[in-house]
This record gives C-alpha cells, sequence and structure tokens, in this order.
C-alpha cells in the first residue's frame, strides 16, 4: 500500500495530509489521483507565523469545523458555536481585534485525564486576516477536491437565532433585514444551490500520481553507457509517432519517465502541476507497462530520462540529470 | 440590475421594495465573480494595509490605499441617507475608513474556492430558528 500525500498550498499556509487508500484501484478517478480515505498525518504550515500544526484526524476535524465556522463569523459578525468548541474541539479561534485571530490547538492527547506536562501543551498561533484567509482557502480546497477524504464536505448552514447574543448588532445583516421573515429565509437555504465554482485550483500532488511511478526514483540505474543511448532511442521512437501535436496546451509537459532494460516503460513523475494536470494527455499512461506480479519482490533496474512534450508535437528525451 | 441598489434602505434614492431571494443571489454570484478578479490587488490592500498599520505609518502615505479610502468614502457620503441611523453611526472619515477595510477583509473571503457559498450562507446567520 502505498502512502498518498496531497498538499494545499497558498502563500501564508500549507496543508499536507497523508494517508492511504482503502479502494480498490479500479475506482481511480480519470486523473489518475487514488483516493485518500484513511487519514494517517496532517500538517498545517502557518509560514508568516513560522508555526507548524501537526495531527491526526480528530485535530483535522477539529481544525476544518473551527475554521469554516470562524470564516462564517468574520463574514457576518455573528458569533458562529463551532468556532469556539470548547468541550470537544481541538482548535477553537477567537478574535483578538479587527486584523488580528487567535487559533487556539489543544494537544491530542488532552481528553486522556492523565496529568502529565510532557504529553504537549497548547499550542496559541496569532494570524492576521490574510493569513486567516490562506487557511480558510487552503480548508476549501481541501473540500473541493474529491479525491482526498471524500466524506469530508463543506457543511455551510447559517446560524440559529438563539446563538445570536442580545444586545449583538444585526444593523449589518442588510440583506436578510430586507427579505425578512426567518420562513423565507429558511426556504431560500432549501432553494440554494450554488455550484461549485469551476475554477477550483486542483491541489498540487507532491508524490506521484501513480503507485508505479513512485518506485522509480527509488530503483537501482540503468550505468551502461551503450544500454543507455539505446534505450533513449527505443524510447524516443515509441512515444514520438504516439504524440500529435497540441497547440492548446501552451506549454511544454516534462516527465521523468523510468526504462527497464527491455525497453518498456516502467513508471513516469510528472516534474510540475501543469504536466501532471495534462498527463492523460501524453501517451504515457497507454504506454506504461504493466508490473508483472512477482516484479514487486525484486526491484527491477532502470533507466531514467527527461522526456518533453512540446505544444507542436515534438518529443524530446534526454538522460535524467536529477536533483 | 443596476435598479437593484435603490432597495438598499440607506441610499438617499430608496425604493421601497425589497430585494427578492433571486436578486440577492445573483447579486452575491456577481460580487465573488468579481471579487475573484480582483484577487491580487485586495489582497495587496490588505497586506499593505497591514504592514502600515503595524509599524503606525498613517495609511494616506501609501497612494493606492488612500486612493481606495478616498474614493470609498466619496461614494459613500454620496449615495447613502445621512438622516438614516445606519448611516449616522458613520459620520467620520475614521469610521468610514474602518467600514472601507472591514469590507476590503470580506472580499477577500469572497475571492476563495467556496467564497459565494460562504457569503450567501453568511447573509442568513442569526436569522433562522
Amino acid at each position: 500500500m502505498t502512502t498518498i500525500q496531497r498538499k494545499y498550498s497558498l502563500p501564508n499556509c500549507m496543508l499536507v495530509l497523508e494517508g492511504l487508500s482503502d479502494r480498490p484501484n479500479d475506482s481511480q478517478s480519470l486523473d489518475g489521483r487514488p483516493v485518500l480515505t484513511i487519514l494517517t498525518y496532517v500538517e498545517c504550515q502557518l509560514i508568516q507565523a513560522k508555526q507548524t500544526l501537526t495531527g491526526g484526524r480528530d485535530f483535522f476535524e477539529s481544525l476544518v469545523t473551527a475554521v469554516s465556522g470562524y470564516a462564517q463569523e468574520f463574514l457576518s459578525h455573528v458569533t458562529h458555536p463551532e468556532a469556539h468548541n470548547k468541550e470537544s474541539g481541538l482548535v477553537q479561534l477567537q478574535k483578538i481585534d479587527r486584523d488580528r485571530h487567535r487559533l487556539i490547538v489543544q494537544p491530542e492527547s488532552h481528553k486522556e485525564p492523565v496529568e502529565n506536562h510532557t504529553e504537549g501543551t497548547t499550542q496559541e498561533v496569532e494570524l492576521t486576516t490574510v493569513q486567516l484567509f490562506d487557511l480558510v482557502e487552503a480548508i476549501d480546497q481541501f473540500f473541493a477536491d474529491t479525491q482526498t477524504l471524500p466524506d469530508l464536505t463543506l457543511q455551510l448552514a447559517p446560524v440559529s437565532r438563539r446563538y445570536v447574543r442580545s444586545g449583538q448588532q444585526l444593523v449589518k445583516q442588510a440583506v436578510p433585514a430586507t427579505v425578512g421573515a426567518s420562513g423565507l429565509a429558511l426556504a431560500a437555504i432549501a432553494f440554494f444551490l450554488i455550484p461549485i465554482p469551476e475554477a477550483v485550483r486542483r491541489p498540487t500532488e507532491p508524490t506521484s500520481p501513480s503507485a508505479q511511478s513512485s518506485n522509480i526514483a527509488n530503483a537501482p540505474p540503468i550505468t551502461d553507457p551503450v544500454q543507455l543511448v539505446q534505450l533513449q532511442q527505443k524510447l524516443t521512437d515509441q512515444l514520438r509517432p504516439a504524440w500529435k501535436p497540441n497547440v492548446a496546451l501552451g506549454q511544454d509537459l516534462v516527465y521523468r519517465v523510468g526504462v527497464a532494460a527491455d525497453g518498456a516503460i516502467k513508471g513516469y513523475v510528472a516534474t510540475n502541476d501543469v504536466a501532471n494536470g495534462q498527463v492523460q494527455q501524453t501517451p504515457l499512461p497507454r504506454l506504461l507497462s504493466q508490473p508483472v506480479a512477482s516484479s514487486a519482490t525484486t526491484p527491477e533496474s532502470l533507466a531514467q530520462f527527461q522526456v518533453t512534450f512540446t505544444p507542436k508535437g515534438e518529443v524530446q528525451v534526454q538522460p535524467w540529470e536529477g536533483k | 440590475l443596476w435598479r437593484m441598489r435603490c432597495t438598499n434602505p440607506l441610499r438617499r434614492s430608496h425604493a421601497r421594495r425589497d430585494l427578492s431571494l433571486l436578486e440577492a443571489k445573483a447579486l452575491v454570484v456577481i460580487a465573488a465573480d468579481l471579487a475573484r478578479r480582483l484577487t491580487a490587488i485586495v489582497r495587496q490592500l490588505l497586506l499593505t494595509y497591514q504592514q502600515m498599520h503595524d509599524k503606525q505609518i498613517p495609511l494616506e502615505q501609501n497612494l493606492r490605499l488612500s486612493n481606495y479610502l478616498e474614493r470609498f468614502r466619496s461614494h459613500f457620503r454620496s449615495r447613502m441617507n445621512p438622516r438614516r441611523s445606519g448611516v449616522l453611526a458613520y459620520n467620520s472619515p475614521e469610521k468610514l475608513d474602518e467600514l472601507a477595510l472591514t469590507l476590503l477583509q470580506k472580499l477577500l473571503f469572497c475571492t476563495g474556492t467556496a467564497g459565494m457559498q460562504r457569503l450567501w450562507i453568511s447573509l442568513f446567520d442569526g436569522e433562522v430558528e
């Protein structure tokens, strides 16, 4: 079983999820990314604040609920109960002033009644509004990603009237004030179905798109220069007739490709996001040789090449220089 | 679409009618879409504001930020009815600047992946049973 890593990256916040898939490979989506269903580790780097929060599923669920609730509170100025869940939540958010917000994270072992100070302390992070937004956006991009924890989805619902503190000003709620009766508002929510915007950015995939390809970096290299030249020619001959010009692409697609001693393509890794997203446009998935069951035990020697597909229809194959 | 603005009871030219749900929703969609196109500018203005605020430099010293605040103030004053109590609360330039920045921050949240949903749902906070 391969560890799957998903990364949602914004200027001030990087959310990294690691986990496994308990679904068979045939349920993979069109883009070839397996579904991450079991979450094992979460890392949330708040870059400007120079703090990193880590945890497991409990922490992550608490984080997304609290942050999402607080984002709604920020927009409406109505206290959102999910942002201040002291009893069950590990994560809470508080407003310091208009531009500053405090994120409080309890250690995950907090629930156990053990008096032990070494097991972790409460973390507090101060965020500016822009930093808070980046955290919200990283989480919203995770929610929009159907291939990562599909059981967690964005649940937005208006705060009930009973949570409104007495004396809290509702003058700012211009629309409901004119829309009127709350029964109407309920109806509005029922018929509200704005589709998820099309411009959803796909998260970057720091690991390889498929299980086979993840092994190519670790495979023992083929070093014989004569064999390398032959394999380079063989790979070029395989790819060149299969690649058609595609002007719509706009830029080169570059992959790291692993080739076995017999010339079969054993794996490939996109070198950037665009190449990762457009991999189905290239002949690589079709030409990938399926691993034989026994080959998993002994790693095969591979020759590695850098393959560039240009929009004009050219294929360049060069020895992989490595990073 | 343009005339929908007049359903705002705080405006000088106020048409005595309520915004329908469909109209409100349309305005939310338009606002979120425009906000998304302006993501870079909104972000830049807020980052500049934060830096100047932290260093306690007057906001007027940044040309872009002071342009925005100035335009906001003049638009607000020319369009909103000062006899309304909701408008009266913003009777000083400082309070108007504060409103302008608060709205700019909210606009940033509208630029996000789920910004449209978040804005729409937030409008009903505290209004349902």
